[in-house]
């Protein structure tokens, strides 16, 4: 039992491994699959794996040719026509991964690679698992669908362009089964039951980047988005809501046990533990300020690393607690914190003091990695570029809140609701208070303006309005 | 300068801010009504105003609509129809001003207030009942505070709205566009269904609603005023909505009217609006417009030489004075008002009656100067004359540099000063002032920036007269007649001051150049806004052009740089050899960049046919003052619009660089986003009959497989 049951990360490299393990979730024994990878890179680095690694990007002009004939397209066979059509799959490689990611353009394309292949690991972390719990984490509510089959459900449904029929079927055709034949991978529908309650007692109504998450999946997760956006994109903003989820919802973990440490490393009377739901994260100024008022980069180094042992040493202590009340699970958190600091009492020096003063602090290299990976930016030019990231290296030293020209697009669209719909500058800055966010008026309304989602207005306040992108 | 005709407000408390001593002057007048000033916001009051405001006339719509509601309502008429008017629009476009207006004559006309339901600062939300009638007003200008915002309440727009229905009563509803929404997004979560939530939704985006409706919508021409009728289920009474934006329509443009009015048979079902039509940029009868009334009655020599200033010892001198005189002339006045216009199309943001007042102030009396929070405005220039006129140089130098910074061509482009300034003052800074926010839009149109075209030519060769010890002012009032009448007394001092101290021995060249360059600036300025030529002239008359066309039905046949720019920005055509004319789209990149010739990779790609059935075509449409480029379906899709683009300067800009080949501007390119959104809803899931290309190598290219869904 934890204080917020959220799995240990990793950072997956390609946020595409994740939505693939959200699909790979609801399919029937998935660890009977060998490990899969999309299409390898650098064939030298793989074969240092300690297992096989197969690549599910087939070659055959004919099996193009004839699974689009047989989704109502006709396509002369021509000799680059197999690998444009296998090049859509692909997706952005990250640096020093050794495999592209393949873009679940269409359900079939989920199986194309699992976190086994792409993490090149037989036991990577539970991905699908840990995307549930922040879904569920995000709501009073009890889950009763998961966000893999919220999403899931939405792919699979059907297509009026035959493409997209086409491109499922010669996906379909690429996975391998345990004997080695390619076959459609059966869906368990047991597993579509109510995977995870709802969060904690003490989480409930506050504003939270789990909040933000579970409320922009469920907005994103529907027909009319899918068909409004340009398939490609839709992948991207799924990629885009999943990542900036993780990389702010461990940042804000880390910041709640940093929290917990200050106050357990108190021996003042007890202070009200304050949710950092509707407060400061990452510090988001003006482009024009200078880059070291900007940087954020060592925030996130002490909230996380402080925040990775104040868990570790905070879960010992809830766990006695727990036993000797198990009514505790249902208590808010001043409760908890009191029955912790009963746990502690007779420990001495108080661990949470030697926490704060640096002689018990570990880095937590995983949760770092989670966070600042997820959040920035790949590539700012190229083929590859990054458009939806929201934090920006500048140099070995700075990073910066600069988001890419697509993070704030995606944010304000499913703050409107629905495509063609429109919102208010109240609305988006909300949104931005659930991640944790809180940009000025000025630098918000810039970047508004220069996605082309607003024009300003002087004096109209939060009532600025706010246009979805489609 | 006592006058208590050319002062305003409805409001007992603005009142008060504005009468000191019993005397209210026009400068009182324009910087309380700047932004930032105590009567920039108008607060509806009780009792009738007795005294009146510079005005330019209200928007389009809005006195037919009040007029129509001022008459049925002291009628008595229909028992079983009601009428509600709204004026939506931001803050700053009147609406309070257009209320308070309308309380003073139903006040006049015998009505009284109920006691208010609620006492909200600010906020007028009294009923106000005639003829056993009874009225509810809504003034929600303003936004909910954002923690109500996240709540399940409604706000005073919906709940004053229901206990109009209730009562049976008329309304009179001002509300910023921003509350609708909310409004709109809330009710859509608590009640969709609610007569309401109807209602909010059609005055969100006038779209007729679904059938069956309680609500239905009536056809209108003019994209400013819309009306409807509500017929609650449970109510034995008909209420008919008359809605007038008075946001879409540039106040630097003619009121559109037909026949005396904007809107005419009001009471029938189909009202007929006049159109909308936009001038020409250098349309003298700019001044008919509302902003240039309201700066013609500003300006009167009724509120300055007959209230004192002709007989002021410091008028020789007075910047105010000589600003007046310029824009009352009108080669600089007509000159200022294009400059605004040119600054709306250029940044598609319309000037709303808060900025022509805070931009009335800035022509007038320059940039706003801390010394007047506790001086005068008059007395601070008396005291900068006395010094003007001092035997000191050193203080007169810093007495002219003030005074000619409040001059109409510095104070409307605020820009950095050369340092030291020559009168020595090393820390001494423009003062721009902050609460003229509007001012950051005429950045674009500053001629300044745009100093290549013949019109500048008169600067650049007076600017050469320094290098023979020669003004270069006198010369460009020699070779400009309308420089010439627009310079005053002060500019010439200035000069021959700053000229002086410029051929000092102390001088360093790097400081002549400064200085050089920013007076030099400072004429391109002065000349531009007397020759009628705001930055970008040529783009924006462009917009105009197009413009016209599709306001005349002849968008068919726009000839223009900007039109054939569009399409070439829009849909470049794939550039190969025996290929059907088509743009070729990636359909699974990540930006839908269009393929310009061969590529590396093979690419799948959509062709966009530009001609024949299927092809996708771009039409503009208006939509109050905006001009928008449409993307319709073809006809075998059934038609309709796919995606609208906003035509303003950074999207004309680019559509014109384009027109013209590859170009990239970084002006232009904020508009990029935009477009590429465009061109992506024609990739998007559920087009389905557009032909497929591979694109790859020369090899491949040079002959296409097209593959085609049966």
């Amino acid at each position: 039992m934890e204080l917020l049951p959220l799995n240990r990360p990793e950072y997956p490299g390609s946020i595409e491994t994740v939505l693939s393990a959200l699909a790979w979730s609801l399919a029937q024994d998935p660890d009977s699959y060998a490990p899969l990878v999309f299409e390898i890179a650098q064939e030298s680095s793989s074969k240092k794996r300690r297992f096989p690694i197969k690549s599910t990007r087939q070659h055959g002009l004919e099996a193009v040719v004839s699974t689009f004939r047989a989704a109502g397209i006709s396509f002369p066979p021509s000799p680059g026509l197999e690998d444009a059509v296998l090049d859509a799959f692909r997706g952005v490689i990250p640096q020093k991964a050794f495999s592209y990611p393949a873009l679940p353009l269409v359900q079939a394309a989920c199986f194309l690679q699992n976190p086994k292949g792409t993490k090149g690991k037989q036991h990577p972390a539970n991905y699908s698992q840990i995307i549930e719990q922040m879904y569920a984490l995000g709501t009073s509510r009890p889950v009763s669908i998961g966000a893999a089959e919220t999403w899931f459900s939405i792919l699979a449904a059907p297509e009026a362009n035959p493409l997209f029929a086409g491109l499922n079927s010669l996906a379909d055709r690429m996975v391998p089964s345990q004997d080695g034949t390619c076959s459609p991978i059966l869906l368990c529908r047991e597993k579509q039951v109510p995977v995870n309650p709802s969060g904690p007692i003490w989480l409930h109504d506050v504003p939270t980047p789990f909040t933000w998450f579970h409320q922009a999946w469920n907005t994103f997760c529907t027909l009319a988005w899918r068909d409004a956006l340009p398939r490609r994109r839709w992948c991207d903003w799924a990629s885009c809501i999943i990542r900036t989820a993780m990389g702010m919802g461990y940042l804000w973990e880390a910041q709640l046990y940093r929290e917990l440490c200050e106050n357990l490393a108190s021996t003042s009377p007890q202070p009200q533990v304050s949710l950092r739901g509707t407060k400061e994260l990452l510090k988001w100024t003006g482009r024009s300020e200078a880059i070291s008022t900007r940087d954020v980069n060592s925030r996130i180094r002490q909230v996380v690393s402080t925040g990775h042992a104040a868990r570790e040493q905070f879960k010992s202590l809830f766990e006695s607690a727990m036993r000797a009340k198990p009514e505790l699970a249902s208590a808010t958190l001043d409760d908890i914190v009191s029955s912790v600091r009963h746990e502690m009492a007779e420990i001495n020096p108080n661990p949470f003091l030697e926490i704060l003063t640096e002689s018990k602090r570990t880095d937590g290299p995983n949760t770092w990695e989670t966070v600042v990976y997820s959040l920035q930016c790949r590539a700012e030019t190229g083929v590859d570029a990054d458009f939806y990231s929201l934090l920006t290296r500048r140099s070995r030293r700075f990073l910066v809140v600069e988001p890419g020209p697509e993070w704030m697009v995606v944010l304000a669209s499913l703050t409107a609701g629905a495509p063609g719909r429109c919102t208010t500058l109240g609305q988006v800055k909300l949104n931005l208070a659930m991640l944790g966010l809180f940009p000025s008026r000025e630098t918000l309304v810039q970047e508004l303006e220069q996605a082309g989602l607003a024009g300003s207005s002087h004096d109209s306040d939060d009532a600025l309005e706010v246009v979805s992108a489609f | 300068m006592p006058d208590s005709e050319n002062v305003i407000d409805g409001s007992d408390s603005n009142q008060m801010n504005l009468i000191k001593g019993g005397q209210i002057t026009i400068i009182d007048t324009i910087l309380a009504h700047t932004h930032g000033g105590g009567s920039a916001a108008a607060v509806p009051g009780r009792t009738p105003s007795s005294i009146s405001l510079p005005e330019g006339g209200a928007p389009a719509g809005v006195a037919e609509v009040l007029g129509h509601l001022l008459q049925t309502f002291a009628r008595s008429g229909d028992a079983s129809l009601r009428q509600w008017v709204f004026l939506v629009g931001g803050p700053g476009n009147g609406k309070s001003h257009q209320l308070s207006q309308f309380i003073t004559q139903l006040l006049v006309k015998g009505a009284h207030p109920e006691p208010p339901v609620s006492h909200v600062p600010g906020r007028y939300c009294d009923d106000l009942v005639l003829n056993s009638q009874r009225l509810v007003i809504v003034n929600d200008a303003t936004i909910r505070p954002p923690i109500s915002a996240g709540g399940n309440q409604f706000g005073h727009l919906t709940s004053d709205l229901l206990r109009a229905i209730a009562s049976k009563s008329y309304a009179l509803v001002n509300v910023n566009r921003g509350v609708l929404i909310e409004e709109l997004a809330l009710a859509r979560t608590v009640d969709p269904s609610a007569p309401l939530s109807d209602m909010l939704s059609w005055l969100v985006s006038h779209k007729a609603p679904v059938e069956n409706s309680v609500l239905q919508a009536f056809s209108t021409v003019g994209t400013y005023y819309h009306t409807a009728t509500l017929s609650p289920p449970d109510s034995q009474v008909t209420f008919r909505l008359h809605v007038v934006c008075m946001d879409t329509l540039s106040l630097l443009e003619l009121v559109p009217k037909k026949d005396g009015f904007s809107i005419s048979a009001i009471d029938t079902m189909v009202p007929v609006c006049a159109q909308y039509l936009v001038m020409d940029l250098l349309s003298s009868d700019r001044w008919q417009s509302p902003a240039g009334q309201l700066f013609s009655a500003i300006t009167a020599p009724s509120a300055f030489e007959e209230q004192g200033c002709s007989s002021c010892s410091a008028s020789s001198l007075c910047p105010f004075l000589a600003n007046i005189h310029s824009l009352r002339a009108s080669p600089a006045g007509l000159g200022f008002l294009i400059t605004l216009r040119a600054a709306e199309i250029s940044t598609g943001r319309l000037f709303t009656y808060r900025d022509l007042w805070s931009l009335a102030a800035t022509a007038v009396l320059g940039p706003n100067r801390t010394a007047w929070a506790s001086s005068d405005p008059c007395s601070w220039v008396s005291s900068l004359f006395r010094d003007a006129t001092s035997s000191d140089q050193r203080i007169r130098k810093k007495a002219l540099v003030e005074l000619s910074l409040q001059r109409l061509h510095y104070a409307l482009f605020p820009g950095k000063l050369p340092s030291p300034l020559f009168c020595g003052l090393q820390s001494w800074r423009l003062p721009v002032s902050p609460s003229v926010p509007s001012l950051a839009n005429l950045r674009l149109v500053d001629p300044a920036r745009d100093v290549t075209g013949e019109w500048a030519e008169d600067v650049h060769s007076s600017m050469e007269e320094w290098a023979f010890q020669q003004s270069p002012l006198e010369r460009l009032r020699q070779t400009n007649p309308y420089v010439n009448s627009y310079c005053c007394d002060l500019d010439t001092l200035f000069e021959k001051e700053l000229f002086q101290w410029l051929g000092g021995d102390k001088i360093k060249d790097y400081q002549r150049r400064d200085h050089i360059r920013w007076l030099g600036t400072a004429y391109y300025r002065m000349l531009a806004i007397n020759a009628h030529w705001p930055g970008k002239r040529p783009l924006i008359q462009e917009w105009i052009k197009v413009r016209s066309y599709v306001d005349a039905g002849q968008s068919h046949i726009i000839d223009s740089d900007l039109h054939s720019g569009l399409q070439h920005l829009l849909f470049p055509e794939f550039r190969q050899a025996n290929f059907d004319r088509a743009c070729l789209l990636p359909l699974f990149s990540a930006r839908v960049e269009p393929v310009r010739g061969p590529q590396e990779r093979n690419t799948l790609c959509v062709a966009v046919p530009r001609q024949g059935q299927d092809a996708v075509m771009l039409e503009y449409a208006t939509s109050g003052d905006a001009l928008w480029l449409c993307l319709m379906r073809s006809t075998r899709d059934g038609g309709g619009e796919l995606a609208r683009l906003r035509l303003d300067y950074f999207s004309c800009r680019e559509a014109i660089v384009s027109a013209r080949g590859y170009g990239f501007t970084e002006a232009g390119a904020t508009s990029m986003p935009r477009v590429e959104r465009v061109r992506a809803s024609l990739v998007t899931s559920s087009r389905s009959h557009y032909s497929l290309v591979l694109v790859g190598n020369m090899a491949v290219a040079a002959s296409p497989a097209v593959g085609k869904v049966l």
